[in-house]
């Protein structure tokens, strides 16, 4: 039988379908630094998803003094402590 | 009960910039537009200096530089792809999402159970998600939806006019002039029956108030009455006017430059005219400079056969600019207004019609076509200008964040 090609245009994996779970809320940033407790090295792309609750354990993107920087939140982190969460970094992208 | 809500993003262009460098936050910061540096979108902090909408840099200069006032240069990439942002996350909330503006939406809701709380809920969501405050104005139609949004502002965000005794009292605090829709003209025919509130204007007799507004009048004062009838559709042209305009950079002496400037102004009105589906039919052209270091305006208009064609109106607008030019002028400012403006479809063809302003028109939009698709500036008319001599420069625009690879914002570790 045949099949008009574009029927099968949405056929593969996508890595936004896996990467991406709140296209709205998702950012892409650039780390500037390597921070070896957050697994981050300099120049890895970071996807950001704003919407993601923290958590202790999580790498995040904090507001301090007016700066966005990135840091994981310690065992103890809890939401009242005062930090100002930007967003989550959900995936870190990086060549070998 | 259906009800409307319309949300508004808070100085959008500013917020925008302050949800990647949140730096600016508690400062005064104006955004300017690209090409000309007039403000068009101001932080609080800025507003509280005095600082105007549509004010041109060169006038609100000095309070930039006494009280540090970060200057931007639009970067409407950014905007954009942030304003879609909004619109899905409003899409999660609302069946049915209508983007009246780039920081605007109306959203309708089938019913208006516990409706405050879930716009409570949506305003905190888009605020998580995308770092953007927004408004939130409730109310049985779209008129009282806007006034909600206006009010809720100052308050807590949300503002629901869902109940009538709320609604009538604000109703009755509110000057007519700021109610969507009522020019000042408007307001002016109004005034000698004594309504000055909008309180006032829903209690006028619906005879009174058709004969001196028209059919639209009527229409908005069903609306703020409570009575739902501007349909998602059916929203009134929210343009009364085009205008572009621009300051320059330096002064412009020369008519040749200033005559180029305004046919490019008036390729722009006209083409966003075009885009509207309307026809103007006044033209206004008007320049500024100073004199004794006071600005100073002077301009002029002329009635024509409604038209949205490009070279007809650029020919006018060098009609009206010979009439004004004065030479050895400082010019600093030029602009061009498209007025009377009408639905293209219904204008009245004028009576000895030769086929030629159709041929004009269909030219007109093969240039917007291929000026959409090519990128701004492809085609341009006769007297259009290339270069950019009179434009100011563009001082420092954000990188554009979320569109652009080689744009991304870097974030250093914390320690």
């Amino acid at each position: 039988m045949f099949v008009a090609s574009e029927d099968y245009n949405d056929v593969g994996l996508k890595l936004d379908d896996r990467l991406i779970k709140r296209p709205a809320a998702t950012f892409f940033l650039r780390a500037a630094g390597s921070e070896p407790d957050a697994d981050i090295k300099d120049g890895d792309l970071l996807i950001v998803d704003r919407a993601e609750p923290p958590a202790p354990g999580k790498v995040i993107v904090a507001v301090v003094h007016g700066e966005m920087l990135t840091r994981r939140l310690p065992p103890g982190w809890r939401e009242d402590d005062g930090l100002e969460v930007w967003g989550v970094v959900t995936f870190v992208i990086r060549a070998p | 009960m259906p009800a409307f809500a319309l949300v508004d993003c808070n100085n959008f262009f500013v917020s925008c910039e302050r949800a990647f460098r949140p730096e600016l936050e508690g400062r005064p910061v104006i955004v300017l537009s690209n090409n000309d540096g007039c403000v068009i979108s101001r932080s609080e902090e800025a507003k509280a200096l005095g600082i105007g909408m549509g004010a041109p840099f060169f006038e609100v200069r000095a309070i930039v530089i006494e009280h540090k006032v970060a200057s931007i240069s639009a970067n409407h990439e950014l905007y954009v792809d942030m304003s879609r942002r909004v619109c899905s996350v409003l899409a999660r909330h609302a069946p049915v999402v209508e983007n009246y503006s780039i920081d605007e939406s109306f959203l309708t809701f089938p019913d208006d159970h516990k409706l405050e709380a879930r716009a409570h809920a949506m305003r905190a969501e888009v605020r998580r998600w995308t770092g953007l405050p927004v408004a939130v104005g409730l109310a049985p139609t779209k008129a009282l939806a806007k006034l909600g949004s206006d009010k809720a502002k100052k308050g807590s965000g949300v503002l629901s006019l869902l109940d009538a005794g709320i609604r009538e009292a604000l109703l009755d605090e509110t000057p007519i002039t700021h109610i969507w829709g009522i020019a000042k003209r408007s307001a002016l025919r109004l005034a000698p029956y004594g309504i000055r509130t909008a309180g006032d204007f829903t209690r006028a007799r619906d005879a009174l108030i058709q004969s001196t507004l028209g059919i639209g009048g009527l229409k908005l004062a069903h609306e703020l009455r409570g009575t739902s009838c501007l349909t998602l559709a059916g929203v009134p042209a929210a343009r009364q006017s085009v205008t572009v305009s621009r300051s320059f950079g330096k002064p412009v002496y020369g008519f040749e430059a200033l005559n180029s400037a305004l046919a490019t102004f008036a390729a722009r009105a006209a083409e966003r005219a075009r885009r509207h589906g309307l026809r103007a039919g006044e033209l206004g052209v008007h320049f500024g400079w100073r004199e004794d270091d006071r600005p100073v305006m002077d301009g002029d208009s002329v009635r024509l056969a409604p038209t949205n064609d490009t070279p007809t109106l650029i020919r006018a607008a060098k009609a009206l600019a010979e009439r004004l030019f004065v030479e050895g002028r400082p010019y600093k400012k030029a602009g061009i207004v498209l007025g009377a403006l009408e639905p293209a479809d219904t204008a009245q063809s004028e009576f000895f019609d030769d086929g030629s302003a159709e041929k004009s028109t269909r030219l007109s939009k093969m240039v917007d076509r291929l000026n959409a698709e090519l990128g701004p500036y492809t085609l341009r008319y006769g007297g259009e200008k290339s270069s950019t001599a009179w434009s100011s420069r563009c001082d420092s625009q954000s990188p554009c964040w979320t569109t652009r690879w080689e744009d991304l914002k870097t974030v250093r570790p914390a320690v």
